[in-house]
């Protein structure tokens, strides 16, 4: 479903990154408009993780422009993190705060109010699962704990944007359903979700978009129909990767 | 397969001087060499120093009264405590908490080669301590004394013999240490509050030490060598071995060999049990609980204070002052009285230079503390979920050096209000103001100072906290500074021909500008630097 008249939310045009002499990311642009779940997928060290980061404000990028509902990531990095929520691949949480403490450490800097917090806590914990556990110390958690505890963290100052890289690795079948669900709820109240998936079955069921690159460039964009065709998705990435 | 294993346990303690983290890239042979020639300058002139002018002292009284050894013995017993409290506390989490421990258990590596790398690790803490004590005795021997070839090799055998009963000793109690704790609640605290017995101790020891030492030196000719081999032969034995006796030298080496040999046994057989198994702990029933929204200087503050009382080691590497200031205030209060008339005794002391000396005693009380200096490294990988958040990295980076104030100042200002309680009645109203003044400016001005060089050499790839907490030259630089600093303007008091408060007034100003300046510094380059680390 293409919001064709909803506001953007990401837009990156000809973003470039080097790392020394490797063109991590070359001349890339896509945008996101308010609603859609956007997935970007490509083999490893094609540059998801490179975009991403860029687009959250960790890393400078050379050259292009990255906004977030029209406020430029270079110009004010600040005023972008406030509107967005980051989940990275392999979450490194603080192992010496208790799950509950890093989710107040995550409003308070997100200026969640203290019944408002509590509120989507308890109801993200819950879907999760991981309530139980809260008191506990991250560093205590498993994987899959880490993954849960980044995730409500990301949902509890309701944010415009998600970007997540590899949001699913570590999620148990039922986890990852309700991970599904929220990432639907967030673009049905106006949100949107950029992530990064080596699991194209999903990407094919979950995203109204997806982008395709390869060694740092953008080799296919649009709806999932505009990608796909009659072709499951998997069929066009092999493709598509064998042809780039 | 042994050689890449230890190599790699070197990378990792060493890193800093082989890789610049700022740009990830590998430093110029030349500039390593630098700074490994300087951090060896900075353990042998400071730390070693401090040991050679007691060696000095020691040697030649003793050489004299014919009791050569007793001068190997007592060193060799300094050497063995300074060794064994320098690397007990990080022995365990050294040896089995390692963050690769399950990486390198799923790779074809034979278990003890894992075992043997890291054991290197902690004898090469222990050999460091012990030697800063050892070596420059060795050679002062042989210059102030004789050079013959059983004195060099025995005090050269006698350097490694004692470095390897640290090694068993700080294997031993690191365990019993972590055994205990590992069974109570509130580890952190638990294992500070074992530690600080074993410092009380420690100091304990120390002072009935030195003055045995002071009885020595001032009557080495009634020392009666007869009872001290009778009632204590290990302890002369080993004095001996110092001395190139062939049969000490044979019957210790001996000893000690059985004695690593046991160890290494019983560490081989449990190694991999205890590496493997999940420290016990209650589970912790969690109670929704509404708590107030923080301002955002507070979050940052608090995570930082966080982090640093979730670590026994952090607390106990860097940040003894806060219990050491405060237990100074209370000797002041006890004992001020008496130190005052004392100081009163000497020609040319003011009470008001009795006043800025008490700011400065403060102030090397306090600067034990360094919980800045390994807070930019600290953030390990997990860097990008501060640099995610809307934070300003000013706020970060602040916050860092906010936390050794939070855990500094409070008890610097309490040791100074001790003090200028138990000098009440002496003081003008100027000097009390210097005491309080000049040890809390000195506190900011450490701590911005200490997180400058943690920005100067960050290591966020590390497999175990206490590598940046316990290694690199930023935390020796740090250390050794904190300490020089006040140490100088102590001599200043001394020898300057300038009354004290002016002298208060020059120190002030001193401190001041160069808070103002790593302010800024900070703020800028240092937000640049955190900014763009990887």
């Amino acid at each position: 479903m293409e919001n064709v008249n909803s506001a953007e939310v990401l837009s990156i045009t000809h973003l470039t990154k080097t790392y020394g002499e490797k063109k991590a990311v070359d001349d890339l642009s896509l945008s996101i408009r308010a609603g859609e779940i956007y997935g970007f997928i490509g083999h490893n060290g094609a540059g998801k993780t490179t975009t991403l980061k860029s687009a959250v404000g960790i890393l400078a990028f050379d050259a292009g422009e990255i906004r977030v509902n029209g406020i430029s990531v270079k110009e004010d990095p600040l005023a972008v993190k406030r509107e967005i929520a980051y989940i990275p691949d392999n979450p490194e949480l603080y192992g010496y705060m208790t799950g509950i403490k890093y989710l107040n450490f995550i409003a308070d800097v997100f200026r969640v109010p203290a019944e408002v917090r509590e509120e989507r806590i308890r109801k993200y914990a819950e879907a999760f699962g991981l309530t139980a556990d809260l008191g506990q110390a991250i560093s205590s958690y498993s994987h899959g704990m880490k993954q849960k505890l980044a995730v409500i963290s990301a949902w509890i100052h309701a944010p415009k944007l998600v970007i997540m890289d590899e949001p699913f690795v570590g999620l148990d079948p039922r986890a990852a359903h309700t991970l599904k669900e929220m990432m639907r709820e967030l673009c049905d109240e106006g949100g949107a979700i950029f992530f990064s998936t080596h699991v194209l079955e999903v990407a094919e069921k979950l995203c109204d978009k997806v982008a395709i690159i390869k060694g740092g460039k953008l080799i296919r964009s649009g709806t999932m129909e505009e990608v796909k065709g009659d072709e499951s998705l998997e069929e066009v990435f092999l493709e598509l990767e064998e042809d780039a | 397969m042994l050689k890449i294993l230890l190599k790699k346990q070197m990378m990792e303690a060493f890193r800093g001087f082989f890789v610049n983290s700022k740009k990830n890239q590998r430093r110029a042979p030349k500039i390593t060499v630098l700074l490994i020639a300087l951090y060896a300058v900075l353990m042998v002139v400071v730390l070693g120093g401090m040991f050679s002018a007691l060696s000095v002292g020691l040697c030649a009284p003793l050489a004299g009264a014919g009791i050569l050894w007793l001068y190997f013995s007592i060193l060799a017993m300094i050497a063995l405590f300074l060794g064994v409290f320098g690397s007990v506390f990080n022995t365990f989490a050294g040896l089995y908490q390692g963050k690769d421990n399950d990486l390198l258990l799923s790779l074809p590596i034979p278990v003890r080669y894992i075992l043997f790398a890291r054991l290197l690790g902690v004898y090469l803490m222990g050999l460091m301590f012990s030697g800063v004590v050892l070596l420059p005795a060795w050679i002062i021997r042989l210059i102030a004394v004789d050079f013959t070839v059983g004195a060099f090799f025995g005090g050269l055998l006698l350097i490694v013999l004692i470095s390897l009963l640290v090694f068993v000793i700080s294997c031993l109690l690191g365990w019993v240490v972590a055994k205990i704790t590992s069974k109570l609640k509130s580890k952190s605290f638990l294992t500070v509050l074992i530690a600080l017995v074993g410092i009380v101790l420690y100091y304990v020891v120390y002072f009935k030490g030195v003055n045995i030492v002071e009885g020595l030196m001032n009557d080495p000719a009634g020392i009666d060598a007869a009872a001290i081999k009778g009632k204590a032969l290990p302890f002369y034995l080993i004095g001996r071995v110092g001395e190139g006796d062939p049969f000490a030298c044979l019957f210790v080496t001996a000893f000690v060999l059985i004695v690593v040999a046991l160890t290494y046994l019983v560490l081989d057989r449990t190694f991999l049990k205890i590496a493997t198994t999940p420290a016990s702990s209650t589970k912790k029933q969690y109670r929704e609980k509404r708590v107030a929204m923080r301002p955002l200087w507070l979050t940052a503050l608090l995570r930082e204070a966080r982090h640093f009382t979730a670590n026994a080691g952090y607390m106990l590497n860097l940040g003894l002052s806060t219990i050491l200031c405060p237990a100074l205030g209370i000797f002041l209060l006890v004992k001020g009285a008496t130190l005052r008339e004392v100081f009163l005794q000497f020609e040319g002391v003011s009470p008001d230079m009795i006043g800025m000396g008490l700011a400065l005693i403060i102030c090397l009380a306090s600067s034990m503390n360094a919980i800045a200096a390994p807070s930019v490294s600290l953030e390990g990988k997990g860097i990008d979920v501060i640099r995610s958040l809307p934070v300003p990295t000013k706020t970060v980076l602040l916050a860092k050096a906010g936390n050794q104030v939070l855990f500094t100042l409070p008890a610097v200002l309490l040791t100074s209000l001790f003090g200028v309680i138990a000098l009440r009645g002496t003081l003008s109203v100027s000097s009390v103001v210097f005491v309080f003044v000049v040890p809390a400016l000195f506190t900011v001005f450490l701590s911005l100072y200490d997180l400058t060089l943690n920005l100067l050499t960050p290591n966020l790839h590390w497999t175990n906290e206490i590598a940046v907490i316990k290694q690199g030259l930023g935390i020796i630089v740090a250390l050794l500074s904190g300490f020089a600093l006040p140490s100088l303007m102590l001599v200043g008091v001394i020898f300057l021909p300038i009354s004290a408060v002016w002298l208060g007034l020059i120190y002030s100003v001193t401190l001041l500008l160069p808070i103002i300046g790593l302010y800024f510094a900070v703020t800028t380059w240092g937000v640049e630097v955190f900014e763009k680390l990887s």
